[in-house]
């Protein structure tokens, strides 16, 4: 499990959303980066950062180079959004 | 969906000094056009009651182009007023994130669509907008929006654009006519609509205007 330690960033009452700062044990490496990039309903960003949609539990997870974290944002509840980021990390786990 | 299939391909951009000029350009222009454009100076001196009034006596599309950029809790209120007031799509900016166009999304409900703004097409639109739009036109698709404002005044872009977000996504172009785009690039370029305000509701005669550009692109 890459997952170290969470934080809550933020959370939104009105539209009642979390989002969560989730560290991680190591910087993602560049193959796992380009393996999240090929995950559905996914960009990069001014190839700074991967953004991944989970259009179940409605969350976007944004995951960064070289930085040891990313945020999960839009999680109707903490536990969603650690959900959402499993099921990503689940799929570069053979790393 | 929202603004409906294109006929004319124009959105007429309704930036009149009063509701009561307003009426005068559309009652010439109201049956040659696909969608009409409110920005904040009328509906800041009219009210909001203008887009449903305006809806219910021509039967046409209404953009709300409030280019809304605020935090998520005000963003979402001004696009449930909006929704409320009967507008068919809203133009919010791309640079208020992911997660704030998320929630955007959510609000809209699938009721209103969400068109997000690319890039400015004053000189100073290239200064910040444009190192970003391609981006912007990538979240458009991640969080499957309804599709993205370009610039008509520069018809390369909207090509690159159009390219970016693939062809089931609706483009819409400002900047056609006063601000120097031309009608039938902005087309050919790759977008659905054109928005053509000061070339219309300035002309001495708003109808001829309309039918010029109609027959310029065949429609």
């Amino acid at each position: 499990m890459i997952i170290e330690s969470l934080q809550v960033e933020k959370y939104c009452a009105e539209s009642n959303n979390f989002t969560l700062k989730i560290n991680f044990k190591r910087i993602l490496s560049i193959k796992q980066l380009t393996k999240i990039k090929e995950v559905e309903k996914s960009i990069e960003l001014s190839s700074k950062c991967v953004l991944v949609r989970d259009t179940k539990l409605d969350t976007i997870i944004h995951f960064y180079r070289e930085k040891n974290y990313c945020l999960v944002t839009n999680a109707g509840t903490i536990n969603q959004g650690i959900l959402s980021l499993e099921n990503i990390l689940g799929r570069i786990e053979d790393e | 969906m929202f603004l409906g299939k294109p006929n004319s391909h124009i959105i007429l951009a309704l930036d009149t000094e009063s509701k009561a000029e307003a009426i005068k350009v559309l009652d010439q222009t109201h049956d040659l056009i696909d969608v009409i454009k409110f920005n904040y100076p009328l509906i800041l001196k009219e009210g909001l009651s203008l887009i449903s009034e305006i809806k219910q006596r021509y039967g046409l599309k209404i953009l709300a182009d409030f280019k809304v950029a605020d935090v998520p809790v005000t963003n979402n209120r001004i696009v449930e007023l909006v929704k409320k007031a009967g507008a068919d799509a809203i133009m919010v900016h791309g640079f208020i994130g992911t997660d704030a166009l998320l929630e955007i999304m959510n609000i809209a409900n699938n009721e209103i669509g969400v068109i997000i703004v690319t890039e400015l097409t004053h000189p100073g639109g290239l200064e910040f907008t444009r190192p970003y739009s391609i981006d912007f036109a990538n979240i458009c698709s991640l969080i499957d929006a309804y599709g993205i404002q370009a610039p008509g005044t520069r018809p390369d872009q909207i090509n690159q654009l159009r390219n970016t977000i693939g062809e089931k996504k609706t483009i819409v172009s400002c900047g056609v006519g006063a601000q120097g785009g031309d009608f039938r690039e902005v087309l050919n370029a790759g977008a659905d609509f054109a928005i053509i305000g000061r070339a219309i509701y300035n002309a001495p005669n708003p109808r001829e205007v309309v039918l010029n550009l109609r027959e310029s692109v065949n429609v």
